[in-house]
């Protein structure tokens, strides 16, 4: 008896404490897990969240449903239908995205690369600060896809192809918002663009030519008040001073700022956060592919580049925004005073983020 | 009878403490370094510092500050034996407009110390290595601290920007340049041990020294922006940020 209840005791604290600290699945299953190939010296190390590791299956699954027309209400537009990769992943062209019933938005779509190094939140006025929240908000917005995670989740259930999937990258047929967010994040993660003529040569592998040479010290040189004295022959004096909002190597900026357009009804990050002084302020967004992203600005308002370079050299006197509060747009009011030649070097230059690998790759494109 | 319950008592008892996670016999309280938790307390003179309301210059010329940012590097800490006690790679954004003030120095040998030196910018190989070494949120990454100018054209060390309240007219000081780096050291004196490892200190940044000290400087007539490293109005800025740091107090 004593031995018996000796036994008791041993194996029942073994199995006390296996099941406390065993919290695997009850289906073992292993992932492979997602590597990135980008140059490390063209973009910060790689910002995954510690709660959503990247996998090939998770990234698979991602890519699967962002492509999907299953996520809208009647099966007919999916993530990629307003964020087309040969556009940058951004609409057609077009000024304003129409959702399934026909709804015109109000804003026009964003280039979703290099989404990983976003810290301030995503969208035009940031409300959503997580990328798998982000995610969900275009399926269940009534004027795009219209449709409710439920619905989603219901459909997604039904479909062995994406039960089999969801297995595969999170070891459970259960399907939720959680897993479908996860994996559409994971997705939109992996989309980096690294391998555009600029960055190879940073890299060393090409040169500019001395057109684009020069548009790039336009771009990175502050504007000089006009009653300065200038040396005409030196573009260091002719700053368009593009890179306070769009300087780093990812071409942005994470703050939410004005950018002296009039006509501005739209409040932006001041209609998100209640905060007057944010009032048509918006994501300084990137500008990689930024050739292939037009039109421009949050309302799709300039078909082209010449036209955005425009507006910065005017004297911006009907902005909408008070631009005391944003002294470095203040700055170009009457400073900025580019010669034709001057702005087509700017463009040239901006061409150069272009990259055609990240707009044809293979592994960012539709899998059906 | 009475053994069976005590066996099974006995057993209860052992299933509990076999599952205790409290198993470590070192105690966690003993720290083998120490951290200092630093803030920022930015004054305008005796006052506290405000953004995006009007305020006094010592040239009497009412302004709005908008943004005051800086980098901090180079930190070390002098000990009782006078040794120098370098902080290598630790670094602070501190962005006092949004309120991000605070930031804490790590790995600190435990002992008495005398006196805390660090620069705001940052040494010539730093101010000039490839940005894209530093995860998003580091206070060197450009992503975070929007003070980079272009690729490894070098750090801005402090944006100090705003309006002046009578015309409206912007100023914009972006004060870069290795040859602009300031240097500082603080005397303090505390100590730390293994048992009382972690501390929290206050610097005082007075704002209005920049304007001030040794000379009076005025937007209107000195200037509103500075351009380029060695400009007269970077200069004289520089000049009067050697004494904006008048307290360094360790709680």
């Amino acid at each position: 008896m004593k031995r018996l209840l000796l036994f008791a005791l041993i194996g029942t604290s073994i199995y006390a404490c296996t099941d406390v600290v065993n919290e695997v699945p009850n289906t073992p299953f292993s992932t492979t897990p997602y590597t990135f190939t980008y140059n490390k010296n063209l973009l910060p190390p790689a910002r995954i969240p510690k709660d959503n590791p990247l996998t090939q299956e998770g990234v698979a699954l991602g890519r699967m449903l962002f492509y999907d027309p299953i996520l809208s209400a009647d099966s007919t537009q999916s993530c990629a239908s307003c964020h087309n990769q040969k556009d940058g992943f951004t609409d057609n062209q077009l000024q304003y995205s129409i959702g399934i019933r026909g709804t015109v938005g109000k804003r026009n779509s964003m280039s979703i690369a290099n989404l990983m190094w976003h810290l301030d939140g995503f969208f035009w006025d940031g409300r959503s600060d997580i990328l798998r929240h982000q995610a969900l908000m275009p399926i269940e917005d009534p004027t795009e896809m219209d449709e409710t995670i439920g619905n989603v989740v219901v459909k997604l259930s039904n479909s062995l192809m994406y039960k089999e999937a969801f297995e595969k990258a999170f070891g459970s047929t259960v399907i939720n918002d959680e897993t479908i967010g996860k994996s559409l994040e994971q997705f939109m993660l992996t989309l980096v663009s690294a391998n555009s003529k600029f960055d190879r040569v940073m890299a060393g592998l090409e040169t500019f030519t001395v057109q684009e040479q020069t548009g790039r010290t336009i771009f990175n040189a502050e504007a000089i008040p006009l009653n300065e004295e200038q040396d005409p022959n030196n573009p260091q004096n002719f700053g368009a001073d593009c890179f306070h909002c769009h300087g780093n190597s990812l071409f942005m900026s994470r703050e939410y700022l004005t950018n002296g357009l009039p006509n501005v009804t739209d409040l932006g990050r001041g209609g998100v956060n209640g905060n007057t002084r944010d009032n048509y302020k918006f994501k300084a967004t990137t500008l990689r592919n930024v050739e292939k992203t037009g039109p421009y600005m949050h309302d799709g308002r300039f078909g082209t580049l010449e036209e955005v370079v425009q507006h910065y050299l005017g004297d911006l006197s009907d902005a909408t925004s008070d631009l005391g509060n944003e002294p470095n747009m203040h700055a170009l009011r009457d400073s900025v005073y580019l010669s034709e030649d001057h702005k087509a070097a700017l463009v040239s230059f901006l061409k150069t983020l272009t990259d055609e690998e990240f707009l044809t790759k293979e592994e960012y494109s539709n899998p059906f | 009878m009475k053994k069976t319950v005590y066996i099974l008592l006995g057993l209860i008892i052992a299933v509990f403490s076999a599952c205790s996670p409290d198993q470590d016999p070192i105690d966690q309280n003993e720290a083998s370094t120490s951290s200092l938790k630093i803030t920022m307390d930015h004054k305008m003179g005796s006052a506290n510092m405000a953004y995006n309301v009007d305020l006094a210059l010592p040239s009497s010329e009412n302004v709005q500050m908008s943004r005051l940012s800086y980098i901090l590097g180079g930190f070390y800490l002098i000990d009782g034996n006078n040794n120098k006690v370098l902080l290598k790679d630790q670094y602070a954004l501190i962005e006092a407009h949004k309120g991000d003030v605070t930031f804490t120095l790590t790995d600190i040998p435990l002992g008495d110390y005398i006196s805390i030196g660090f620069s705001i910018g940052l040494d010539s190989a730093t101010n000039h290595g490839n940005p894209n070494q530093y995860a998003a949120e580091h206070p060197l990454s450009p992503i975070n601290n929007s003070l980079h100018w272009n690729w490894t054209g070098g750090y801005i060390f402090t944006a100090l920007e705003g309006k002046v309240v009578k015309d409206a007219e912007t100023f914009i000081f972006h004060l870069a340049g290795d040859q602009n780096k300031l240097d500082f050291e603080l005397p303090t004196s505390f100590s730390t041990s293994a048992t009382d490892a972690d501390k929290e200190a206050v610097i005082t940044y007075d704002v209005s020294e920049v304007f001030k000290n040794p000379e009076i400087y005025s937007i209107a007539s000195d200037g509103a922006s500075s351009h380029s490293v060695s400009s007269p109005v970077t200069v004289k800025l520089i000049r009067n940020m050697s004494d904006v740091f008048t307290k360094f107090e360790v709680k």
